[in-house]
Formats: C-alpha cells, sequence, structure tokens
C-alpha cells in the first residue's frame, strides 16, 4: 500500500496494528538470551509465519522483527556490520507474509532503543544515537517500509533523535514510549512531555506501549489525547507482567484486553496494538476496533505547548500567565558574563536552580558575552542549564548560528528567540525551528524598525505567520512579541504596545509574550511602571512575560491579574498562595477580630518566625497595653501558632518555617512565664515522649516536642534508645497524660510494639500515640496504639483530641 | 584490574546539593522559602562541608545465580523489584561511606539550645552530604569499570523497593564498613547516622544503567505519598 493512504486514514479511523513478535518467537522456540533478529536470518519462515498469523487476525499494519537491529544492540554479538541486512531481511519478511495472505496492510519498520543511556545521564551522545537510528531507519525505508515505528523509548531525549533521523527519509514516523506505573518514563517524562516533543521532532503519531495492560495504560493515554496534537497510539502489553518462577506471565486473556482496548478507544487512542505478551487472538478480538471514528479532541487554538525532556508547558488561551526567567542573560551583568566567558557555567546553573524555585515557568537562556564563541557558550549553557532544571528553555540569540547550536543540542521543544520579520531573519530562522522540532518568537520587528503604530505592528505578526506557514512549520507553535519602547522617550509607545497585544491575540489567534522592563528604561521607580505596565498588558491579553523571579511584585501582578482576567480557574492558585495573608495584613485574624498595632507585631513576628522583633513587641505590648501574660497567650500566640499550623498543612510552610515560628514562639513563653506567677501556669496536660529502645533517631520527636510546648503541653522528654520498661517507669513516676513514641526504621518497629504493649497492660487509662517515618495510621491500630500523626502539626491535634476524650 | 577497587576511597570530598537537602526538609515547588531560610541554608551548608569527615570503602564480589535469586557471598537477593532492578549481574561492589560524628554532635547541641531551625536545617544537610559521598562512589566506579567494559549500575541500598532492612546484617560485614568506623548496633541502624551502606550491580556493558544525577531513587518505589519523594516540576 502505498503512504497518501496511511496518512489518509490517520485520525479518521483507528488502525489496527498487530500483537507481540519476541513472545511469539519464544513459543515458537527462540531461546532465552538469543536475539530475535536473527531469525530474519536463520528461520524466515517463523518470523513469516508470526507476520501471517497477525494478517489474519486482521491487523492493518504489520510491525518487522527489527526492534533491536541497530549498531548498538548487533554490536554486542559482533553484528555492527549487519544492521542493513537484518532490517532488510525483516522489511522483506513482512512482505513476504502480505504477499502470501493475499491481505492488505502495511508494514512498520520498527526501531527500538539503543540500550543506552544518553548524555549527561549515559555514555551515548546525540550525534552517535542519531546516526545508529539513521542507518537503521534508511535500511527499513529503502527496503520498502511504509512507515517507521520508534517503540518501548524511555528517554525522550533518545526517543527524539530517533524520529529526528527517520523523519528526513518521507515515510510518517510513529513514536511510542513506554511508562511505569507512577505513569511516568523511568527517566522521569511525563505523557505530555513526550507528545509535545516528539510531535515537534516530526512524529506523526506519538503514543505509549509495553510496561502496562490496558487498564493501566489508560491514563496515559488521556493525558496524551486530550492534549489534540497527533492521533495517539496505544499497545500495551497483556496486562502487567508477573513473575510465576522463573516464567513472566501476562494475566490478560484476548477477552478481557479487548475490553480494556475498547476503552483505550474511548480515552482517545486511535492507533492501537499488542505488546508483550498479545498473541494473534488479542488482535483478533480488537480487529473490529479498526472501522470506528477514534475520538480525538479538538485540536487546540492559540496555545503553545514546549516540553523538556521530562515536563512541559503551555503557554495561551486560559493558560495562566507564564513567567519566562530572564536572569541567564549576561547584559549588564560581569559576573555571570565572566562565568560564561571562563566556560564555568557555575552561575548558569545557579540562575537556572533558583529561578526554577522561584517560581519560573520556562527559562530564557542568552549567552551574548561579547568576543566569545557564542554557539559554543550556547551548547554548552543548554547542556547545564538542562541538567539543572526541567524547566522547558527559551534559546536567546540575535544570530541564527547560535540559536542553532542551542536546539542542535536541546533534547526537548524549545522556544527560539527570535526571528523578526525581515526577511533575512525569516530565511535563515525558521528553518531552524523546523529541523529540530522547535517553536519561535517572533519580534514585530520590519526592515524599516519598529512600527511606530499597534496596526504596524500587527502587519508585522502576520508577516511572520504567513511565513512560517510558508516553511511548513505549524502555526501553533508560534508566539508573538509586540515590542516596548522605553515610555520616557516615546510617551504614545505603551498604548500602541498594548493595543498590538490586543490585536495580534484577535486578528492572529497566536499567543503573545512582552520583555516587560524595557518600558520603565532611565525613569526613577522602575519596578513601579514595570509592575503597572504588566497589570495592563495582563489586561490586553498577555500569555506571557519576560520577568525577574526574583521580583516579588512582579510575581504578585501575575497571581492577582491571572485572577482578574479568569485565568485562574475557581481562584485556586491565588488561594493556595496566599490564602488568609491578606485578611493578617488587615489585622484580623481568622476569627476577625482587631488586634491593636503592637499585638499584630507580636502576631507577625511569630508567624513569620522573626525571634528579634518578638521580646520589643512582648515588652510593650505589658507596659502599654497592659495585657495579662495569659490574655496575650490566648489571643495572639495561641492564633499566631494556629495560623503557622494550617500553613504548614496547606503546604506553604515546611519544617524550617514552622521551627523559625516555634523558637520565636518558645522566646515569647519564656519571657511571660517569668511576668506569670509559676502558680498560675496551666498545661493542657503532661506529654511523655521517647525514641523506642533500638533507634537512635531523634530529631523528629525533638521537633514534637517543641510544638507540644508551645501548644500548651508539659513535656518529659526520656531520649532515645529507650528501654520498654524504662518508658513505662517513668509513665507512672511522672504522672504522664499521653505518651508518644516515635521509631523510624521497620527493624525498631517490634519495639514500638513491646513498649505500646506494656504500657496498655500498667497504665491503660493513659494513651499511647506513634509516628516516625515508616509508621502509618494502619500499623498504628494494628498494634493498638490509640492516636497516630503524620507530623508535629497533627502530633498536637491528635494529642489535644486524645487528652479531651480521655478527661470527658 | 578492578580488584584495585577494594578498599578505602582516598579523596573523597562532599559536595552537598542544596535542592536535595531541601528536599528532606518537605520544599516542593514554590513558597515558603524566605530568603532567611535560604540565607541559613547557605551559612550551615558551609558549616556542615567542614564538620563532614568523609570516609568510604567497598569492596568487589562475583555474583551467583541460585534459581531465581542472586547471591553474593552470604546475601542473598530475592525481592522480585530489586531483581528486575539490577538485571543479570556478573558482579556487585558493596560499599560504606560515612561523613563521621562531628556532624550529628553539633545538631545535637543546636537542639540543645534551642535552635531547632538550625538543627533540623544542618540534620537535611549532613543527609545531602552522606549521599553525595555514595553518589562519588557510584560514579568514581561507574568510570574505573567502564575501561574494562562494564556498567555499574546505580546504587541500592536495603530499604530501598522491596530489599528488606534486615539484610543490612549481611551486608554490612562483606562492605568492610567497621574499617572506616561505622558501627551497626543490634537493631539494624548504622553509627555514626549519617553512613550509608550499598551495592552497587556490575553487568557487562550494554548499559541501561542510570545515570549519576538521574532522578531514580524514587520511580520505582510504592510510598507514592512519601514525604522525601523527588517532586517534579510540572509546566501545566
Amino acid at each position: 500500500m502505498i503512504n497518501q493512504s496511511l496518512e489518509s486514514f490517520l485520525g479518521k479511523r483507528v488502525i489496527v496494528l498487530d500483537g507481540a513478535m519476541g513472545t511469539s518467537l519464544q513459543s515458537l522456540g527462540l531461546p532465552p538470551g538469543v536475539l530475535p533478529e536473527t531469525w530474519n536470518l536463520e528461520q524466515p519462515e517463523k518470523v513469516v509465519s508470526v507476520h501471517r498469523s497477525y494478517l489474519e487476525a486482521g491487523a492493518q499494519v504489520i510491525e518487522t522483527n527489527t526492534f533491536g537491529a541497530n549498531r548498538k544492540k548487533l554490536g554486542q554479538f559482533g553484528l555492527a556490520d549487519q544492521v542493513a541486512a537484518f532490517n532488510r531481511r525483516g522489511v522483506e519478511l513482512a512482505r513476504q507474509a502480505i504477499a502470501d495472505s493475499g491481505k492488505r496492510a502495511w508494514v512498520a519498520g520498527v526501531i527500538g532503543p539503543l540500550g543506552e543511556l544518553l548524555e549527561p545521564y549515559g555514555p551515548l551522545s546525540i550525534s552517535e544515537a542519531y546516526a545508529a537510528f539513521s542507518e537503521q531507519a534508511q535500511a527499513l525505508v529503502e527496503a520498502g517500509a511504509d512507515l517507521i515505528l520508534v517503540q518501548t523509548m524511555s528517554d525522550l531525549a533518545e526517543a527524539r533523535q530517533a524520529v529526528l533521523a527517520a523523519k528526513r527519509l518521507g515515510v510518517p514516523v510513529f513514536a511510542s514510549v513506554t511508562f511505569e506505573e507512577s505513569g511516568k518514563t523511568l527517566t522521569g517524562a511525563t505523557p505530555e512531555a513526550a507528545v509535545i516533543s516528539l510531535a515537534a521532532a516530526g512524529a506523526k503519531v506519538v503514543g505509549a506501549n509495553c510496561s502496562l495492560g490496558p487498564r493501566e495504560m489508560r491514563p496515559v493515554i488521556s493525558k496524551m489525547a486530550v492534549l489534540g496534537l497527533v492521533p495517539v497510539l496505544a499497545e500495551p502489553n497483556a496486562g502487567l507482567p508477573r513473575l510465576e518462577g522463573t516464567q513472566t506471565v501476562f494475566p490478560e486473556g484476548a477477552a478481557e484486553f479487548a475490553q480494556g482496548m475498547a476503552e483505550l478507544v474511548r480515552a482517545g487512542a486511535a492507533v492501537i496494538g499488542g505488546c508483550c505478551g498479545t498473541t494473534s487472538e488479542h488482535i483478533s478480538r480488537i480487529a473490529f476496533l479498526g472501522g470506528q471514528r477514534p475520538n480525538l479532541s479538538p485540536r487546540p487554538k492559540g496555545r503553545l505547548f514546549l516540553a523538556s525532556r521530562t515536563s512541559h508547558t503551555v503557554i495561551g488561551s486560559g493558560q495562566p500567565v507564564r513567567l519566562i526567567g530572564e536572569r541567564i542573560n549576561p547584559t549588564g551583568r560581569k559576573k555571570l558574563a565572566a562565568d560564561i566567558a571562563s566556560g564555568s557555567f557555575k552561575a548558569v546553573a545557579s540562575e537556572a536552580r533558583e529561578q526554577t524555585r522561584a517560581g519560573a515557568e520556562l527559562l530564557d537562556v542568552n549567552v551574548g558575552v561579547a568576543g566569545i564563541n557564542q554557539v559554543q557558550s550556547m551548547e554548552q549553557a543548554v547542556k547545564v542549564v538542562a541538567r539543572a532544571s526541567q524547566l522547558p528553555l527559551v534559546l536567546d540569540s540575535a544570530t541564527p548560528e547560535v540559536l542553532a547550536a542551542g536546539a542542535a543540542v536541546y533534547q526537548g521543544k524549545a522556544l527560539l528567540n527570535s526571528v523578526s520579520a525581515k526577511k533575512a531573519s525569516l530565511d535563515q530562522v525558521l528553518p531552524i525551528a523546523k529541523e529540530h522540532g522547535a517553536a519561535v518568537l517572533g519580534l514585530t520587528l520590519t526592515e524599516e524598525g519598529i512600527p511606530k503604530t499597534a496596526l504596524g505592528r500587527l502587519k508585522a505578526a502576520e508577516t511572520i505567520v504567513e511565513a512560517a506557514i510558508r516553511h511548513s512549520l505549524d502555526p501553533g507553535d508560534i508566539i508573538i512579541d509586540c515590542l516596548t519602547l522605553t515610555v520616557g522617550a516615546e510617551p504614545e509607545g505603551a498604548r500602541e504596545t498594548l493595543e498590538a497585544i490586543r490585536l495580534v491575540k484577535e486578528e492572529l489567534g497566536v499567543p503573545t509574550v512582552l520583555g516587560v522592563s524595557n518600558i520603565s528604561h532611565g525613569l526613577p521607580r522602575r519596578e513601579l511602571i514595570n509592575r503597572a505596565f504588566l497589570a495592563m498588558a495582563i489586561a490586553s491579553g498577555l500569555d506571557a512575560g519576560i520577568l525577574n523571579p526574583f521580583e516579588l511584585s512582579i510575581i504578585e501582578t501575575i497571581h492577582a491579574g491571572n485572577l482578574l482576567t479568569g485565568r485562574d480557574q475557581g481562584a485556586r492558585f491565588y488561594l493556595f498562595q496566599y490564602g488568609d495573608t491578606e485578611a493578617g495584613s488587615e489585622g484580623r485574624d481568622q476569627t476577625g477580630r482587631d488586634r491593636a498595632p503592637s499585638s499584630e507585631t507580636l502576631y507577625q513576628a511569630i508567624v513569620s518566625g522573626d525571634r528579634d522583633k518578638v521580646e520589643p513587641a512582648l515588652r510593650e505590648l505589658v507596659a502599654k497595653a497592659d495585657l495579662h501574660p495569659l490574655t496575650i497567650i490566648q489571643e495572639i500566640l495561641t492564633p499566631a501558632l494556629e495560623e503557622v499550623g494550617r500553613r504548614y498543612e496547606d503546604g506553604r510552610y515546611f519544617l524550617p518555617n514552622l521551627l523559625l515560628s516555634a523558637e520565636a514562639a518558645q522566646l515569647a513563653f519564656s519571657i511571660l512565664r517569668e511576668e506569670l506567677a509559676s502558680s498560675n501556669q496551666t498545661y493542657l496536660g503532661k506529654a511523655l515522649l521517647a525514641t523506642v529502645e533500638g533507634d537512635i533517631h531523634d530529631i523528629g520527636k525533638n521537633i514534637v516536642k517543641v510544638i507540644l510546648e508551645n501548644h500548651g503541653f508539659q513535656t518529659v522528654d526520656l531520649g532515645k534508645d529507650v528501654p520498654v520498661q524504662t518508658v513505662v517507669q517513668r509513665a507512672q513516676e511522672d504522672k504522664a497524660d499521653i505518651v508518644l513514641l516515635s521509631a523510624l526504621m521497620t527493624t525498631t518497629l517490634p519495639a514500638m510494639e513491646e513498649t505500646v504493649k506494656q504500657l496498655k497492660k500498667v497504665l491503660p487509662q493513659v494513651p499511647v500515640m506513634v509516628g516516625g517515618a515508616v509508621v502509618t495510621r494502619s500499623y498504628a491500630e494494628k498494634i493498638g496504639a490509640a492516636g497516630y500523626a503524620k507530623d508535629a502539626v497533627g502530633a498536637v491535634q491528635e494529642a489535644k483530641k486524645l487528652i479531651k476524650t480521655r478527661r470527658s | 584490574m578492578l580488584t584495585a577497587l577494594n578498599g578505602e576511597w582516598t579523596d573523597l570530598k562532599v559536595r552537598i546539593d542544596q535542592d536535595e537537602a531541601l528536599r528532606y526538609l518537605g520544599y516542593k515547588g514554590r513558597g515558603g522559602l524566605t530568603p532567611r531560610i535560604q540565607e541559613l541554608i547557605r551559612e550551615l551548608s558551609q558549616l556542615a562541608e567542614e564538620l563532614a569527615q568523609p570516609r568510604g570503602i567497598g569492596m568487589l564480589y562475583p555474583v551467583q545465580r541460585e534459581g531465581e535469586s542472586l547471591r553474593v557471598e552470604s546475601l542473598c537477593l530475592a525481592g522480585p523489584r530489586t531483581l528486575s532492578r539490577l538485571g543479570p549481574l556478573c558482579q556487585a561492589y558493596l560499599f560504606s561511606v560515612t561523613i563521621g560524628e562531628e556532624l550529628e554532635k553539633e545538631v545535637v547541641a543546636f537542639f540543645a539550645s534551642g535552635e531547632y531551625t538550625k538543627g533540623a536545617v544542618l540534620d537535611s544537610l549532613g543527609s545531602s552530604a552522606v549521599e553525595s559521598l555514595a553518589a562519588e562512589v557510584n560514579k568514581r566506579l561507574r568510570e574505573q569499570v567502564r575501561r574494562e567494559g562494564l556498567l555499574a549500575l546505580e546504587r541500592i541500598s536495603p530499604g530501598y523497593g522491596d530489599w528488606p532492612l534486615e539484610d543490612q546484617f549481611q551486608l554490612y560485614p562483606l562492605t568492610k564498613a567497621a574499617e572506616i568506623g561505622v558501627k551497626l548496633t543490634d537493631s539494624g541502624l548504622l553509627i555514626p547516622r549519617k553512613s550509608i551502606t550499598a551495592l552497587i550491580g556490575i553487568r557487562p556493558g550494554e548499559a541501561g544503567g542510570v545515570g549519576e544525577d538521574e532522578p531514580s531513587g524514587c520511580t520505582g518505589c510504592d510510598l507514592s505519598d512519601c514525604l522525601y519523594r523527588r517532586g517534579e516540576v510540572e509546566g501545566d
């Protein structure tokens, strides 16, 4: 069959591939440890018979027995010079089977992984991988394969090289990745990143195969299909493999498999087949799905998809305004320039890490230092940044060769920054994007400079989009920068930029981006102008900003802007980020009570963990407001600590934040206790803490102790490695109201169980709580502990509850 | 010859990965990481590097296949997950690293004086420090065996996946950890606490192994809601 007909089927009808080759050959006597491909030459009739069985079962595409027929794998058997022969024979046998059967089917030339990991994680260089894939793909296509099927890839970097090598040969390329039960590949890549990266590299179909059964594969397929970028392929195993004796067993029979496959088609799979453990019987049961219309998601409009080796970012309609970190740029930064010029790239790596941590969603990489070899520096910088951060990259240079160098070594789908509407720029940059599967950032800059009016900039943007289509780039792979001049020099400029953003979005439907800080050049209070202009640009429809992620006011403007323009559905992100801090800054706690200014200072000092501010605020309160220490505890310290606990629980605070607050609170308590007559001190109860016998880890227990004290418990700490009898004896002597036991390792859990048992025997009325890294609630219940908590904040709540139940 | 790998490593240096330490402290994604805490981490990283007394030792052993399981001297590896992770091995390198006791003494001192934040942060930096030593040994071993056409896999330790913690009792003596001052308690814990014993599988160089920086430790683990699970950057 000819290629055109395959491509005309794609996405319109479900296409059925065949099932396993390796498993089938094994059942025909292929001994373990022998390369299945050797049978192409030694037992060709058996390979043909497997193909025949699939054709008769109704497969529309049969897959050649060439999975491992690449230079690297064959090389291990001393067969590196046989690549062409194995692949040619593989295609011939498939063709022969089709001819013998009298059926119509396409032949997919199968390419599997090379068996070595790509740099920087493994020994294989990009060019070596590309060469090995080229060699195999060429042999397959020359022998007459109708398409290339890249299969069972667990590293997107490697899969990309296979697709890039195969796509030049004029046949459609399908690419399939293998996901673990976690929903990611072994190297940590998401299904979305796979589709974005491989479709950009030129795959007509992207999907998943192997590792999982149809049911486990469903979430992966859904995530891929919903992007609507390319038809999605699904070739699962016959269920999750189990080891029975020395045999790997695939549990799903044909009927069960077919049911799972029907669900996968509903979830969006448009090309289906089977991997390990599937037989012609499995395929015959799914053949009926072949005629169906696939459940395709609509192709997204106005969205740009970018991906790194493992994760992805979407820019455009309905998405939050994305923050592109601008810091990896040596302009005006001497240290960074020196770091790049020296070839060290340490500062570059740390900028990448810190911007990622600060909340950047993409990283701009610019190595524009005068007098250095920027081509080489860009290559190095891309490698260093890709190692330091999982964010997708924006490669930034005015020189096309530098962009090309970066795009060639980047193992994902990058954004090239930039192309302009000038002919020379379009002619040079667009082919680079096409070749390396990258997207482009278009500047509205013409031969005459930056058009003064919004309409002029729209025209420039149009020129870019049209040129991109002429270079057969996907118009979805363009984002437009309407450019900003400093408002000091060009008073009308800001308005024109804002209007241009609106026009480009409306007329061309492409997303927009802006380097915001240019607007304030030469003006005082630059940050004020930047912030206001950013807010206005967001209102005009801006989709991404090239900004400094360390500027809090900028980040806050984006968050508020997302909320106000409907880009933050249900205010979920905004509330997560800010929660009730706004209420706090207006001098109210969650109960809505007003507090005096100095009590507000104390409250904030505890919440933010600022120990230095505690004492002055407290002294002032006692002196001026004449508040009773107990009132201060009840009305300020307790609500502040509760707020800290809330923030910890909903993931805005982490252990160090919790502890800084605890230190501040403890200082406050110790000062107040001096003021209180000792008889006046009341406690919620006395808590006895111990790390169980045999265990020497007490950091967690120490933390629980501090937090308990802050929440009004008196504590007795027995330390670590405490014998069972000591715990029981001290609990009696000290009249503990509650006992808390900690264990970190599975090997010390028996000691925990024994301690709980003895305590219950001797002191049945005293509740026992347990915790520690390996302890779970169900384990706590199993050993008869009354309470369990997974962290210090949980422990306080649980302890309060247990004491209350005990007293009532 | 590979037997040159038997014995103590020289010039081991800790390289603290602050991101890793942040993960031990629970940080995932944005929020909470105030300038003050960042400063604290920077300052204590320096202290941790000063306090660390890095040592490492290991031995190379042949691996025997026994039915479905693998045997290294008295140590028997039988968990299906562990076995699938290792694949067919020819040798195993059993080793131990430690940063000594000074850092943990300092942690105790911090807690005793009420400086809990510093104590907890230094403790997590200590974990990151000893992890970096193990990574360094893994990397050096990989380089050495590659010259012999062999591939060293990513290290694993008892407690990873389905390798029971109890196997520490067999693993510990084989690593010669005692020679670098690492003790094993009756309950199977290592002292100093910031010590690691581990196994690196070595197989013929067909690869498939995961590289040194790969976040491999967590992807194969069932504890999906673990506090220390490596976070991922999600774009959308």
